[in-house]
């Protein structure tokens, strides 16, 4: 990538060194700090924190796993390029994280399962729809989320550090997979908490000397409309010709619901495309979804919804007009719009709206506050990447490694789900060059694509899943099917043709391309729903009996439950004790005839990494309620009237933001 | 209920009429000042969450007179059996009913 010519600024003095030192060490110690106070040793307590986590930690890591450098980095870009609207993600997130703290949560509690592939195992039978939904949440993650995360934090160490990307990007990922892989989840929820302050202060901080800098709110109304570069004419007309449309900052810029057919993002699919991309990516991923689930009561987990909606008002105002600011004031920077020069700013021709928010944090932000912003930046990325290596273990480590070897140990599953971090790290870095070469304006593009063509179907099922007693294995499974098969009818030919820019548009036919892809959501996600209860209709239905405390109706019901994959769970149950005798019985022969061998750095990583010398007694203990105990989704009245009536208050502040700004 | 949400979607409309206008000024006029919006839009909330409680009020009164009939009916062989019982399974049947209004 082309770097900035005149302003590099690095780290290099003592104020910025240290702050960045010393959040460092902070980080470091509270994962430390949790590794001691939690038992790592079991699955539940690796994958779920012991079901221990109080309200504050779960609001605090519900937003810290969900606000990654992507937010900073895409949505100042895509505030700068297109005004207020991308805001409507952050603003719509309020409504869905109730929708999982009330419907959903207490549902997958009462299941007792730890992933999201596990309650669709034990929802339906079967396990071709947990082994699908396994591997797409993980490809999703890998193309999606980790590579997001991984190029907004690369553009803004590039444009405000100048640092080789190869380096930092690597430093980065084994600090943070070295506090993911020997704290779990306790380590990460507390990390995320102190990392969540970082993140709120330092973006304050920034956005009080953004709109300092521009002379307060009603300076940013009136002077984004002329925010205008000053080279618009097009230096090859043989080549292309620039309309006055791509480099004028739209005129519903302060708008969020926008013309639902010339609008970028129009109202429609705002209002209800947004909706079913937020119930996938907060109701039934993995990743938000674990942190509930860790929490202690279902209370908690209501007031950690609460808190981390209130926290998703933030963005708007500490990212989206920040972007707008940068637009403003770097009107030839940031809104360029002829390609040669664009690409002599930040190295790519569609356009560098994604510096927006690195160019503010260098120019505006006097030393030791720039530390802090590479702090804050850092902290939003590590946070989301932590969670999604955690999550992702867990996926792999319940869901396919024990299908590979239904008679791992306990011991052995935790250890897999370290060493597959690892691996995921591995493919993390090897992505790198996949992001340096796609052009950085159209990633963000592919990235929301991806997301809005294959999340609809995996929505609509879970959503049916939960509330439909009806819908059973088959309607399921060829639902996900074929939205799977509609999803990839829209985004393979877009891939192929691009999606182009306002200069250069795309050859892609009207048909395929032409529907806005939050329309296209809508349209999938009404398709697999009737796919799903055609074909559950058409079948037979599962019987109550399998269904207690699998579906929203049936939640509080108390009665035996006769799983569906009871006969798995029975086999894999008996031939892992067998398996635990075996080596009980070869590991009392081995010590007796050897003595105590074991060398000290044995004992020190064992120590290090949770897993003490007694670990088999605890073993037997833990595999004979290795079924977690059902946890009790009953809630004391109190609270519960408080709990209820502050999501009231704060849906009603959601409505008024959304009202105020539409 | 109905007069609410055909305001909020008027709005709506009005909203994006207004947004497809060509050949205004910079900015884009709006009909209601910003803070009014707001106000209206929470207004409609409320109204629709009182709407929305009432109802289910009204629901959940109804399946639980239903099914009190049928309770005092197995109550009573249940005093008959096991006079410690007591009503236990009546309450816990009303604490799910409770908690099931969410």
């Amino acid at each position: 990538m082309e770097k900035l010519s005149s302003e590099k600024v690095t780290i290099n003095n003592a104020a910025d060194i240290t702050v960045i030192a010393g959040y460092f060490l902070m980080v470091i110690s509270v994962g430390v700090w949790a590794m001691f106070r939690t038992n790592r040793g079991t699955v539940g307590g690796y994958f779920l924190a012991g079901r221990s986590m109080a309200w504050w930690s779960v609001g605090a890591s519900l937003f810290a796993s969900n606000i990654g450098s992507g937010h900073f980095v895409g949505l100042a870009g895509t505030g700068a390029a297109g005004g207020i609207a991308v805001g409507g993600f952050e603003w719509n997130a309020l409504f869905i994280v109730l929708l999982l703290g009330w419907l959903f949560v207490p549902v997958y509690l009462t299941a007792g399962v730890i992933t999201m592939p596990q309650y669709l195992k034990k929802r339906f039978g079967g396990t071709r729809i947990s082994l699908y939904l396994s591997i797409i949440s993980l490809f999703l993650y890998i193309f999606t989320k980790i590579s997001v995360d991984m190029f907004s934090g690369a553009v803004f160490i590039q444009q405000a550090l100048g640092w080789n990307i190869y380096v930092s990007v690597i430093a980065l990922l084994l600090i943070t997979a070295l506090y993911t892989i020997t704290g779990g989840l306790a380590a990460l929820m507390y990390t995320d908490t102190f990392q969540t302050f970082v993140i709120i202060a330092g973006a304050f901080v920034l956005t009080g000397f953004s709109f300092a800098e521009i002379g307060g709110y009603s300076a940013l109304l009136t002077k984004y409309s002329s925010a205008i570069p000053s080279n618009f004419s097009s230096l090859d007309t043989q080549r292309y010709n620039i309309s006055s449309q791509c480099y004028t900052p739209r005129r519903d810029a302060f708008s969020l619901l926008r013309d639902s057919t010339a609008g970028d993002l129009p109202w429609p699919g705002v209002v209800f495309g947004m909706t079913i991309g937020g119930i996938w990516y907060w109701c039934s991923d993995q990743v938000i979804v674990q942190r509930c689930l860790a929490a202690r009561s279902l209370t908690h987990v209501k007031a950690g919804c609460i808190v981390c909606g209130y926290l998703k008002l933030l963005p708007m105002f500490l990212m989206v007009f920040p972007g707008m600011i940068s637009r403003i004031l770097y009107p030839d920077d940031v809104g360029c719009v002829v390609p040669e020069i664009c690409k002599q700013v930040c190295g790519t021709e569609v356009g560098c709206s994604n510096i927006a928010y690195p160019k503010l944090v260098v120019t505006i932000m006097p030393s030791g506050l720039r530390g802090l912003m590479l702090a804050v930046m850092l902290a939003a990325l590590m946070s989301s990447l932590a969670s999604i290596f955690n999550s992702s273990s867990t996926l792999f480590t319940m869901d396919i490694w024990t299908r590979i070897r239904p008679l791992a140990t306990e011991r052995e599953l935790i250890v897999v789900g370290r060493v597959w971090v690892l691996c995921i790290v591995v493919i993390s870095i090897c992505w790198i060059p996949v992001v340096q070469a796609a052009q950085s304006g159209q990633l963000f593009d592919y990235i929301q694509s991806v997301s809005s063509y294959l999340s609809p179907p995996i929505a609509s099922v879970f959503l049916l899943a939960v509330f439909v007693k009806r819908v059973n294995e088959m309607g399921a499974f060829w639902g996900l099917i074929g939205g799977l098969a509609m999803g990839l009818c829209r985004m393979l030919p877009e891939f192929w043709f691009g999606t182009g820019s306002c200069i250069f548009p795309s050859q892609c036919p009207f048909l395929i391309c032409g529907i806005h892809y939050l329309h296209f959501a809508i349209i999938l996600f009404s398709c697999t729903s009737v796919l799903v209860l055609l074909v559950s209709f058409c079948t037979e239905p599962i019987e109550d009996k399998h269904l207690y405390r699998l579906v929203f109706s049936l939640r509080h019901s108390k009665e035996e439950r006769k799983d569906l994959d009871w006969e798995q769970q029975e086999r894999a149950r008996t031939a892992r004790k067998e398996a635990e005798e075996k080596m009980r019985e070869k590991a009392n022969a081995v010590t007796e005839a050897e003595g105590d061998k074991k060398s000290g750095i044995c004992r020190l990583v064992g120590g290090f990494c949770g897993l003490s010398g007694d670990q088999q007694t605890q073993d037997e203990g833990a595999a004979e309620d290795s079924e977690p105990q059902m946890p009790d989704i009953s809630e004391e009245p109190v609270w519960k009237y408080t709990v209820d009536s502050n999501a009231l208050v704060m849906m009603a502040v959601a409505v008024f933001m959304w009202g105020y700004f539409a | 209920m109905r007069s609410a949400s055909e305001l909020v979607s008027c709005l709506l409309l009005l909203v994006g009429a207004v947004t497809a206008q060509t050949g205004q000024p910079t900015h884009y006029e709006r009909l209601l000042p910003q803070w009014l919006t707001g106000i209206i839009a929470v207004s409609g909330f409320l109204l629709l969450t009182f709407v929305g409680f009432l109802v289910k009020k009204v629901w959940c009164e109804e399946s639980s007179g239903r099914n009190a009939s049928m309770e005092s009916v197995r109550d009573n062989e249940y005093v008959e059996s096991n006079p410690y019982v007591g009503n236990l399974d009546n309450i816990r049947w009303r604490t799910a009913c409770l908690t099931q209004t969410n």
